[in-house]
């Protein structure tokens, strides 16, 4: 390989859709910078911008999971809503109320996660209806559980968990713990093997001896899971519950995991570039407020980027087939 | 007497199907036994059940003696069975590494699993087992589906079995003496072989003996001394197939001026000069062979033809008219039907009745005034085409994945038949399919020409052209470098000239 730094870093930015996403991010932060100057690299700066995308970053963890199997997972945000509201309502209080309302957001997760699971891998529902289904009923439960936004949160999720610790924001943290948990589950794991290979080709891995329903089921659990803890997160940001999510939540998680360079058709893309896609939807829109375009713009150019995304990858594809070919 | 593996009265069905009825079956320790049959014969099946796939019915299986009955295919290896399976389970966006360890990659110690550590043991394996020029961090996708093969033969060797199965584990390979070097070596230390091919040259010499399921039932186990090739097939078919291939068109003077198809420099590439393309004519009642080794431009020809590749350059008329070809549309109305070489995923539309497969060429022709389709004419329509190519009416409410290959493709001539064409563009269309079914595209291409449709035929088979085919074009190159008149035919001509030797016949160009 005589190829030059640039020549790697160019062939990277078109078959690794996480490097895109990076180099995607890292510009519109350089705008975001002029615009704010040092506010921008001040760690209060850093922090707000940390805690705007870590709820739609682990969400789109979730999504990530279901989506390299080649499913849809609609049910993430029927489980943030629940585990919010929920953790809205739970009466602990200090440390042993945070841990309470951590267990929530996972057992709740967990459990819609195996419903999902079990309609899925073992009835044999299409996901993407089952998983309308059970988010539909996680809002209706919502409902049930806290009529109009209100309730209260502990202290120690909603003040310490949007904090910094020194110079480091903790949402940072939790962000670069759930990347790694995920990283190594799906890259580090035969459960992940056995993603991607479902994601691919759902006859091969059967031959290769993968035990598909399992885990098929077990991706539905641990995107639950990781849906939980969005919620958990999302709760540390509000300090409330709120049992009207806003729609275009489960949109912008599939538009962070498709601006992360993953193949909605299954089997290819990662963890990381879901959760830096995530970065980016947050981080444009507070470029755009801060450069002084309305907020009435802001999907425009939401969509314009999930749109270079997936063409700079559909390019990748063509790219990569024509050098094959030769 | 002990045997490795003992098979009493299988029986499986899928829904109203037998797909395996009272199978028995004994395989000696060391054996190497060929397993054959046409398509839908149930060898898959039986290989399914062996190696854990599908679970039996009822019947028994002993191993070793030993009560065999597989939960799923990582017991039915531990227990001693393991199969590389015809359709390749290869997963192309995984490494060759994970691929070849799937379902369990080794671990470090931490639990993890670890590229390295595994593309040292790939490494090793591949080395064991004399496979080059394959890296163990390259993503699968990028082999060629001979070296795909190569590597799913040995997932099922690293397992030590005391049963291998392979399943047609050479159709891809150009040099299938490696696979005999390992069977070979196999065999020498007591593991035993079923041996699934449609090549009998290489059951012979492989196996001692052979079995022999038709519909799903057990015909015959045999030695292969003493008995004929011909008689062999006569057993697989059920019936006497002594006549291979209908007499040739005596009856059409192949030297008419009526001219179908004319081809004229032919470009798939702008590489090629303008005028060094693909030329040839094609005339009315006529079957023309075409013949090359692999990728020598006939598949980019019948798919430009067919209107699925872009036309660079040149000109296709028909009937004296220039025509345009950009899409299978074009193509269509052109009066050219491309019969693809990829029946799977070109050809046909699977989870749908076989009936509507076979109709969809003709639903304009149909449909009423406002547009809703007439069934009873549709299946009018169907019943013409499957009496030309004897498709069993049975199978019309069926989907047309659930049925053999031959009898698939037995529903896709028919469709091409009802479309109208003037000339049928058929790419190796006896690929993969059983001997009878075989025969039946013969009748059908002959009957075709003789009623005065044009027929382009590629074929990797040699005897097939020669049998069939009025005259022969042989590509070298990315074009037409010879033209075998009738009497000239010969498998050797063919040959001579596939491999690019200085043409001598007719209207060969220099190519030297």
């Amino acid at each position: 390989m005589r190829n030059s730094i640039l020549e790697r870093c160019f062939n990277a930015l078109l078959t690794n859709g996480a490097f895109l996403a990076l180099v995607m991010y890292l510009i519109i932060f350089i705008i975001y910078g002029i615009s704010q100057g040092s506010y921008a690299v001040s760690v209060y700066g850093i922090t707000v911008l940390f805690n705007n995308s870590i709820v739609i970053a682990i969400a789109a963890v979730a999504e990530t999971f279901i989506i390299l199997m080649g499913g849809f997972d609609l049910s993430v945000a029927g489980i943030v809503v629940l585990t919010n509201t929920l953790i809205a309502v739970q009466q602990g209080a200090g440390v042993g109320g945070a841990l309470l309302c951590l267990i929530i957001a996972i057992g709740v997760g967990g459990v819609i996660g195996c419903i999902n699971g079990f309609l899925v891998s073992r009835i044999g529902l299409q996901s993407i209806a089952a998983t309308l289904g059970t988010s539909i009923l996680c809002s209706g439960i919502a409902l049930l559980v806290l009529a109009q936004p209100g309730g209260y949160v502990p202290d120690e999720i909603a003040y310490t968990l949007t904090d910094s610790i020194g110079p480091i924001p903790v949402a940072a943290i939790i962000a670069l713990l759930i990347g790694l948990i995920s990283w190594i589950l799906l890259r580090k794991t035969n459960f992940g093997a056995g993603i991607y290979a479902l994601g691919r080709d759902r006859t091969a891995a059967e031959l290769s001896g993968i035990a598909t329903r399992s885990v098929e089921f077990r991706a539905y659990v641990m995107a639950g899971i990781f849906s939980g803890l969005a919620g958990f997160m999302l709760s540390a940001q509000t300090g409330t519950g709120d049992p009207h999510l806003s729609n275009s939540f489960i949109l912008l998680t599939f538009a962070a995991v498709a601006i992360g360079g993953v193949s909605f058709d299954g089997g290819h893309g990662s963890v990381i570039g879901s959760i830096i896609g995530a970065g980016i939807l947050a981080l444009l829109q507070k470029t755009l407020f801060s450069v002084g375009v309305s907020s009435f713009y802001t999907g425009i150019f939401q969509g314009s980027i999930m749109l270079l995304a997936m063409l700079v990858g559909s390019l990748s594809l063509i790219i990569s087939k024509r050098r094959a070919v030769s | 007497m002990s045997y490795l593996l003992e098979i009493k009265n299988l029986n499986k069905n899928f829904g109203a199907t037998k797909a395996l009825q009272d199978v028995s079956l004994e395989m000696q320790h060391g054996e190497i036994h060929a397993l054959l049959g046409e398509n839908g014969a149930g060898k898959s099946t039986l290989i399914k059940i062996l190696s854990g796939v599908y679970p039996q019915e009822s019947g028994d299986m002993l191993l070793c003696g030993k009560t065999y009955s597989p939960k799923s295919i990582v017991d039915a290896r531990s227990l001693g069975i393991s199969a590389a399976f015809q359709e390749l389970s290869l997963l192309p966006n995984l490494t060759v590494a994970e691929n070849l360890f799937l379902p369990n990659i080794p671990k470090n110690a931490l639990g993890l699993t670890s590229a390295k550590k595994v593309e040292q043991m790939t490494e090793q394996i591949l080395s064991e087992y004399k496979i080059e020029g394959i890296r163990p961090s390259q993503k699968v996708e990028l082999l060629s589906v001979a070296q795909k093969q190569r590597l799913e033969t040995v997932r099922a060797m690293i397992h030590d079995p005391k049963l291998l199965i392979l399943d047609e584990a050479t159709a891809a390979l150009i040099d299938p003496e490696w696979l005999f070097e390992q069977v070979d070596h196999f065999t020498n230390n007591g593991t035993s072989i079923l041996f699934i091919t449609h090549r009998l040259r290489e059951a012979r010499r492989l196996c001692d003996q052979f079995t022999i399921l038709r519909n799903g039932c057990k015909v015959i186990t045999e030695k292969f001394d003493g008995i004929s090739d011909g008689e062999i097939f006569r057993l697989m078919a059920g019936r006497s197939i002594d006549v291979r291939f209908p007499a040739c068109a005596s009856t059409v003077d192949v030297n008419n001026d009526e001219v179908t198809l004319s081809v004229q420099n032919l470009r798939a590439d702008k590489k090629i000069p303008k005028d060094d393309g693909i030329t040839f004519v094609l005339r009315k009642g006529e079957v023309l062979g075409i013949a090359g080794l692999e990728g020598q431009g006939q598949r980019e020809l019948f798919n430009m033809l067919g209107g699925s590749k872009p036309i660079v350059g040149g000109s296709v008329e028909i009937e004296g008219c220039s025509m345009k070809i950009r899409n299978p549309h074009d193509a269509m109305k052109s009066g050219l039907v491309l019969i693809p070489e990829e029946r799977k995923t070109e050809a046909i539309f699977p989870g749908i009745k076989t009936s509507c497969n076979v109709s969809i060429s003709v639903l304009d022709a149909v449909k009423n005034w406002c547009g809703i389709v007439n069934r009873n004419r549709e299946i009018d329509y169907v019943d013409f085409a499957s009496a030309k190519v004897q498709l069993d009416n049975n199978y019309y409410g069926m989907p047309i994945d659930a049925l053999s290959g031959g009898n698939q493709q037995k529903a896709i001539v028919g469709r091409a038949l009802l479309s109208n064409a003037k000339c049928l563009l058929l790419f190796d269309p006896t690929r993969g399919v059983d001997i009878g079914t075989k025969q039946n595209i013969y009748q059908v291409i002959r009957d075709f020409s003789n009623a005065g449709g044009s027929v382009l035929f590629y074929s990797t088979e040699l005897p097939e052209i020669v049998g069939l085919a009025d005259r022969c074009a042989v590509f070298y190159r990315k074009k037409v470098v010879t033209e075998i008149s009738h009497d000239c035919l010969s498998e050797p001509a063919i040959l001579e000239a596939m491999l690019g030797m200085s043409p001598d016949r007719i209207s060969g160009e220099d190519n030297a």
